[in-house]
């Protein structure tokens, strides 16, 4: 066990001065985009709250939801980009093998998060087309 | 030469575990960098083609603006358009390549194309730090700006 564990990393790809180096310069702008888009947000609920759209209650509230959605949302992109931020650049001092994959297990899942979003997105555009065509048609 | 040996032995390295994360990131990094290189195609094209009705709308809805020339203030907004949508593609040819090469780095046990790899996820997370600082510079004046109203 202890052999085929030795002979494991003997013979994958290790972490070296280099990518060490690249990984916490990507580490450093991680947290920083990471932490710039939650002020981003904060920043957005608060012009949000300062100056409401003047329509109706029925339309804030819809609108209230949307934006409670959006925040959610980015919140727990930005959080696992933090994770990854954090968790790589600890194990990176430490040295410890466990760290170092949650972090990189956090940097898929907030890929993974970018990509339902995109997913979604472009599920709705395509619904938006898929109206106004049916719109057109009936008229 | 010995001591390499060693550090390798006890430093990180990327293990099953870390292939499977490294993996499934690369997979999403991909699709995402593909999926939003096509998008930006697509604008581009819709951009360079309706250039034209562009400066006719222009021309109907803002006709005080006699004296500008309506042709260069058309081609100036395309060139614009045209210019951030290279730099958002840049950005995401970076994020293509840091898949690529850091799959087929893990794939082939190759520690050169490993690191090229990571080093195109550095470039893009540094364009897309320095977005986000002058983003934030702008967010905080529309925020003073909405205060003050």
């Amino acid at each position: 066990m202890e052999q085929e564990q030795t002979s494991d990393k003997i013979f994958n790809v290790e972490i070296d001065m280099i990518s060490r180096d690249h990984l916490k310069t990507i580490t450093v702008w991680a947290r920083i985009i990471a932490l710039v888009g939650l002020i981003n947000l904060g920043l957005t609920l608060i012009r949000l709250f300062a100056n409401p759209a003047g329509t109706g209650a029925a339309a804030l509230i819809g609108m209230l939801f949307f934006v409670l959605i959006y925040l959610s949302v980015m919140t727990l992109l930005y959080f696992f980009l933090l994770r990854f931020a954090n968790r790589t650049s600890a194990s990176l001092n430490t040295q410890n093998q466990d760290q170092f994959n949650s972090g990189i297990g956090s940097l898929a899942t907030y890929f993974k998060i970018l990509g339902i979003i995109i997913i979604i997105v472009l599920s709705l555009v395509g619904l938006f087309f898929m109206f106004l065509a049916l719109g057109a048609a009936f008229r | 030469m010995d001591q390499n040996t060693s550090d390798s032995l006890f430093g990180l390295h990327v293990d099953s575990e870390a292939v499977i994360q490294f993996r499934e990131g690369t997979k999403w990094a991909r699709f995402i960098s593909v999926v939003s290189l096509a998008g930006i195609l697509l604008v581009a094209l819709i951009v360079t083609f309706a250039g034209a009705s562009f400066k006719n709308a222009l021309e109907t809805y803002v006709p005080s603006m006699g004296s500008v020339d309506m042709d260069m203030l058309g081609n100036i907004f395309v060139v614009v358009v045209i210019i951030i949508l290279a730099i958002v593609g840049f950005i995401y040819i970076l994020l293509y390549r840091f898949a690529i090469l850091v799959r087929k780095g893990i794939q082939q046990r190759n520690q050169e194309i490993f690191n090229d790899g990571l080093k195109y996820l550095k470039y893009y997370c540094i364009i897309n730090g320095v977005i986000a600082l002058l983003g934030i510079v702008f967010s905080f004046l529309g925020t003073i700006m909405e205060l003050l109203k």
